[in-house]
């Protein structure tokens, strides 16, 4: 444990764990912000981004992320377009995780029986009311459970990132294994701060529930 | 186009290990995550039942690529060298028996606990019970979301390629660091890994003939 008295070694843990939380966040905040306008439009039963949507979405799925941030790592360059490593790997995790937030979105709003919307038509509400006053909040309710552990999956994909040259905390114990050769406890020092990450993220998942529950109100 | 045709066959056999590395994880996961999910049946607060739930939980939070790394670099530190792949084995079914466990944790809720107690009142010994009421009421239940765990399985693979595993993503990165062609070795891999998840995904989406016990 000496080894991590080291301040250089304290700062570049530091450094790590602050770039796995930005990339965390980004994803996190930008892939939900993408997920509900596209749910939302596949509730139309035509369109014509439909199918675009739904190829995406197999696609994004079927990948792994580490393909997808290798392509944006070794494929741009080819094609001309020189991006810094970490809008490149925040991209690839963004495209990735918003195929999932919308798939457990879309599915919150087809829970919603029809007659709710229907009900909401015949008061008179608009469209945008509709969704906005009646659908969302509900989708979201139905979805919050896959969309809150999903972002624990986003935190742990982050650590991807390494492997793309990024500097974030998985990276930084690496650095830190190969001069030290002391991976077992810079390992479990990593793991103590991934877990709670995710027990915040856990932590809030249930301040939401409480506060959305229908039987406290 | 000529140079992918080149590298097909280590392309191939890069596949083929995928496919082994994933069944032999998905087996270990299941047949461990089911095992874990009957400790204690029916008295959930117990302290085996805690130590599991941390052992889950720790698992489920902590990324793949640390776990991997905590049995590639640390094996050495403390004298055991499990090798990249015998690495790759115990980490993901480590994580793979953390989530599975949920999985069958979840599915063994439903069923009424009066079934399990019954069995006893016939005299049945417990593994009977287990075995003939249990199990086969449990699995189709947790089906969906155990084969979805297992879909994502065979992608994760992929992260055992940072310790020289040569599965289908490090032979593209080789194939990509030799021809400098990422585009044409990025779709072949994706490619393969659709044709290995789609069977997965058709019996997944399959209405499940039977969902409880007869």
């Amino acid at each position: 444990m000496t080894i991590l008295l080291d301040p250089s070694y304290q700062q570049m843990l530091l450094d790590g764990l602050w770039m796995t939380l930005y990339i965390s966040a980004v994803v996190i905040v930008v892939s939900n912000l993408l997920a509900l306008p596209l749910a939302i439009y596949m509730q139309r039963p035509y369109g014509v981004f439909r199918r675009v949507i739904v190829g995406y979405s197999f696609f994004a799925r079927a990948a792994p992320v580490l393909a997808i941030l290798f392509a944006l790592y070794y494929g741009l360059p080819k094609l001309g377009i020189y991006l810094e490593p970490v809008p490149s790997a925040l991209i690839g995790l963004i495209f990735a995780s918003t195929a999932y937030n919308m798939e457990f979105l879309r599915s919150g709003f087809e829970s919603i029986p029809v007659g709710q919307s229907d009900a909401a038509k015949a008061l008179g509400m608009k469209p945008f009311a509709i969704y906005w006053k009646v659908m969302t909040p509900q989708a979201y309710r139905l979805a919050a459970p896959a969309l809150f552990s999903n972002a624990i999956q986003m935190v742990k994909g982050s650590s991807l990132a390494s492997l793309v040259a990024i500097d974030e905390l998985t990276a930084a114990s690496t650095v830190i294994i190969s001069e030290t050769y002391k991976a077992i406890e810079v390992l479990l020092l990593v793991s103590v701060f991934y877990l709670i990450i995710a027990a915040a993220i856990i932590g809030a998942q249930y301040l939401y529930e409480s506060r959305q529950s229908i039987t406290r109100r | 186009m000529e140079i992918a045709i080149a590298w097909l066959p280590r392309l191939l056999t890069a596949a083929v290990l995928t496919i082994g590395l994933s069944a032999v994880v998905f087996t270990l996961s299941a047949v461990f995550g089911l095992l874990l999910s009957f400790v204690h049946y029916g008295r959930e607060t117990s302290y085996p039942r805690k130590g599991i739930e941390a052992f889950s939980a720790f698992f489920r939070s902590v990324p793949e690529l640390v776990v991997l790394f905590l049995f590639f670099f640390g094996g050495p530190q403390i004298g055991v060298d499990f090798g990249p792949i015998g690495s790759t084995i115990i980490a993901f079914t480590l994580v793979g028996i953390a989530f599975d466990y949920q999985v069958f944790k979840g599915a063994l809720k439903v069923i009424p606990f009066g079934q399990y107690e019954a069995g006893i009142a016939l005299g049945l010994p417990r593994f009977v019970v287990f075995l003939k009421v249990l199990v086969p009421q449990v699995l189709p239940l947790a089906r969906k979301g155990w084969i979805t765990y297992a879909i994502g399985t065979v992608k994760r693979m992929s992260i055992a390629s940072a310790v020289s595993v040569s599965e289908i993503l490090y032979v593209t990165k080789q194939g990509i660091a030799a021809t400098n062609a990422p585009f044409t070795f990025l779709t072949i891999a994706v490619g393969l890994y659709i044709l290995i998840v789609t069977p997965l995904l058709v019996f997944n989406e399959r209405k499940p003939r039977q969902a409880v016990a007869r």
